[in-house]
């Protein structure tokens, strides 16, 4: 099971374009990562509160609804966050165009 | 400062005499002491002279204040770069950072949140990889033109309180255009009722209660026009063919009549102003056949006649015998020596007055209608192009095309009663029907269908005509109302490349026409030319084989008939 988990993390960063992978817990920290500590750090520490203010964006506006994606695009990236209950998985693209 | 002296008397006593009630003893009176005022301190002492005192009367009160604590705040941000790990786990130390991602990374929770969320991430990807979502689109389209939306509506209703079918409107030749409209039957034959009114109304646009003024003619009067001048001058032409000048400033009556026998003699059907330096000559057109000119100044007689008639034989003389009966009439200024005309046999004719013979002046003629034809109208954008309505169509026309009518479209439900171009705009004309509907045309938008319909009435419309500026159009009735449509901004203004698209199509109509016309001579010349041959090789034989199959034909069919007779006769015996 955990291989699995490894597997996926590897075929994700080994798409087109894929900078890096983080996953990141529920108290902020990396669990995996394939950018180096700072960065992930970063991402870790800015993205969990990001994707906290997202849900409660969501929930607040219909109580029945749910954040299942945040895609931030910028000017030289793209960070897709997919959060679940527990974890945060958040992946960096460059655009290949 | 001498110390104050007490005023206590100390005594002691035996406390076995406590107790023992006071006696008292009367005693005479005897002077216990003496103190004389001792004069040296007198003079230590003055009187206080005068004494300053203050009092106040109030209760007495007393002030006190107190305040809580000062809390001191002071904002601070603090950097927390990194956190989040249990008490165990030390920052700095990586093993045990390592061991601890190590274990989380073995729970079911990670790995379960890492499968689930796979494919969406995955999807998100793949989709950034295959197409720039992101991208402006259409940035280099160029802005669509506004769509154009046609609007009609009916601004105001006029109405005759006798509700008699409208025969003619008119504007007004002035910047606060009025409505003139003169109102009859028109139907032929002997002399009307007359306790039919005959009266005209002239209408101020703005109030549709009353009219402005009314003049009354002394027959019904079918044709009206408003002098170019004076705007306050109306020509009335009659149904008994004469024609009546009124002046409103004067009165309801005419100012100058014409008379009967110098007239026309049928009702009047087209009236017109010419052309003449002194704008003072007008013509008229009636079914009985003549064109009559006249000038204003003095309508006791024509100045000049002219018999409408085209097709009559070469030795004949135009007479009223062969004359065509004039329906209406069309001038325009850019053309001042020609005017067009149609006539109640369905011809338009194009006049010249400038010719010297008869058939120079009634140059040319075509075959427009089935029926009269009621309007004629030569298109403000180019002269040699006019319309015509009649039956049940309306034909566009084009003065170097005799055969065919250059624009053609559907016939419609009703008969078209009136047709007129839209003053401004050069592709677009306007038709009423006896079905009470309004079209507007755009030839260069629609070719199919009118670009914009209503239905104005419920009873047949009879006139059309708009105002010169294009934007209110006055259109009459069977039963008397006349209604002012307005027009949205969009069908009074031309477009910018109207004239010239428009110049474009009837260049393009024409030469069709001109090349289909060429064919069919040409195909026509080819079948003579081969019937001639034909005819001088065989040609008895081939008329006697004729007359005979023709004979046996007839022969056969008229015994068909009879025999068909009988059997009727005898069926018809059998049942009596």
């Amino acid at each position: 099971m955990a291989n699995e988990a490894e597997e996926t993390v590897r075929k994700l960063s080994a798409h087109k374009g894929v900078v890096g992978v983080v996953v990141v817990n529920g108290e902020g920290i990396p669990i995996k990562t394939t950018l180096d500590n700072h960065v992930s750090v970063q991402y870790a520490g800015l993205l969990g509160s990001l994707v906290d203010k997202a849900k409660s964006v969501v929930r607040d506006l219909d109580p029945t609804n749910d954040l299942t994606f945040l895609r931030i695009r910028s000017k030289k990236s793209e960070v897709m966050v997919a959060p679940d209950k527990e974890f945060i998985l958040i992946v960096v693209q460059n655009p290949v165009e | 400062m001498k110390r104050y002296m007490k005023s206590n008397y100390e005594y002691t006593k035996l406390r076995k005499n406590f107790g023992r009630q006071p006696l008292f003893q009367e005693v005479p009176a005897h002077l216990l002491d003496s103190i004389n005022p001792n004069v040296e301190q007198q003079k230590l002492y003055i009187l206080r002279n005068p004494v300053h005192r203050t009092i106040q009367a109030t209760m007495p009160q007393s002030e006190h204040d107190a305040n809580t604590k000062q809390l001191v705040m002071h904002e601070q941000g603090i950097n927390h770069s990194e956190g989040g790990w249990p008490r165990d786990v030390h920052l700095y130390n990586e093993d045990h950072l390592a061991r601890h991602r190590r274990r989380v990374q073995h729970e079911d929770g990670y790995v379960n949140a890492i499968l689930s969320l796979r494919p969406q991430i995955e999807h998100c990807i793949d989709q950034n990889n295959a197409i720039d979502m992101y991208q402006t689109y259409f940035a280099n389209m160029y802005q669509q033109a506004p769509v154009e939306k046609y609007n009609l509506q009916i601004a105001n209703i006029f109405r005759d309180p006798f509700e008699r079918p409208a025969s003619c409107i008119v504007w007004t030749n002035e910047t606060q255009s009025r409505l003139v409209a003169s109102y009859s039957y028109q139907v032929y034959g002997p002399e009307q009722d007359s306790k039919i009114s005959t009266i005209c109304y002239m209408w101020d646009i703005n109030k549709q209660t009353e009219p402005l003024y009314e003049f009354c003619p002394e027959n019904s009067c079918w044709r009206l026009t408003c002098s170019p001048v004076t705007p306050e001058v109306l020509l009335a032409g009659l149904n008994s063919g004469t024609i009546n000048i009124f002046d409103i400033r004067e009165g309801r009556s005419a100012v100058s009549k014409s008379s009967v026998y110098n007239s026309h003699r049928g009702p009047i059907s087209g009236l017109l102003y010419g052309h003449s330096r002194t704008n003072s000559e007008f013509f008229s057109g009636s079914p009985d056949g003549q064109c009559l000119w006249w000038d204003i100044r003095n309508i006791s007689k024509p100045i000049d006649q002219l018999y409408m008639s085209v097709r009559h034989g070469h030795h004949v003389s135009p007479s009223f015998s062969n004359a065509e009966g004039v329906s209406c009439l069309e001038f325009d200024k850019g053309l001042p020596t020609k005017f067009l005309s149609g006539t109640e046999s369905g011809l338009v004719i194009n006049a010249n007055r400038m010719g010297r013979s008869h058939s120079e002046i009634l140059a040319s003629y075509w075959y427009a209608h089935t029926g009269p034809v009621r309007a004629v109208h030569r298109s403000p954008c180019t002269l040699r192009m006019f319309i015509t309505c009649g039956d049940w169509s309306v034909r566009i026309w084009s003065e170097e095309v005799r055969t065919a009518p250059i624009i053609v479209t559907r016939p419609y439900r009703y008969q078209v009663t009136d047709v007129a171009w839209a003053p401004l705009r050069y592709s677009c004309y306007m038709a009423v029907c006896e079905g009470g509907v309004f079209y507007y045309w755009d030839i260069l938008r629609k070719q199919r269908e009118p670009v914009a319909t209503l239905q104005v009435s419920k009873h047949g419309l009879t006139r059309v005509i708009a105002h010169p500026e294009g934007e209110s159009i006055a259109v009459s009735d069977n039963h008397g109302s006349i209604y002012i449509l307005h027009l949205s901004e969009n069908m009074t203004t031309p477009g910018n490349q109207d004239k010239h698209l428009v110049h474009q199509i009837y260049d393009r109509e024409t030469r069709r026409e001109h090349i289909l016309d060429n064919r069919v001579k040409e195909i026509r010349l080819k079948i003579r030319g081969e019937d001639i041959t034909c005819l001088d090789r065989e040609a008895s034989i081939a008329e006697e084989d004729v007359l005979k199959t023709t004979e046996e034909e007839y022969f056969k069919i008229v015994n068909d008939e009879i025999n068909k007779m009988d059997e009727l006769f005898t069926k018809h015996n059998i049942l009596e």
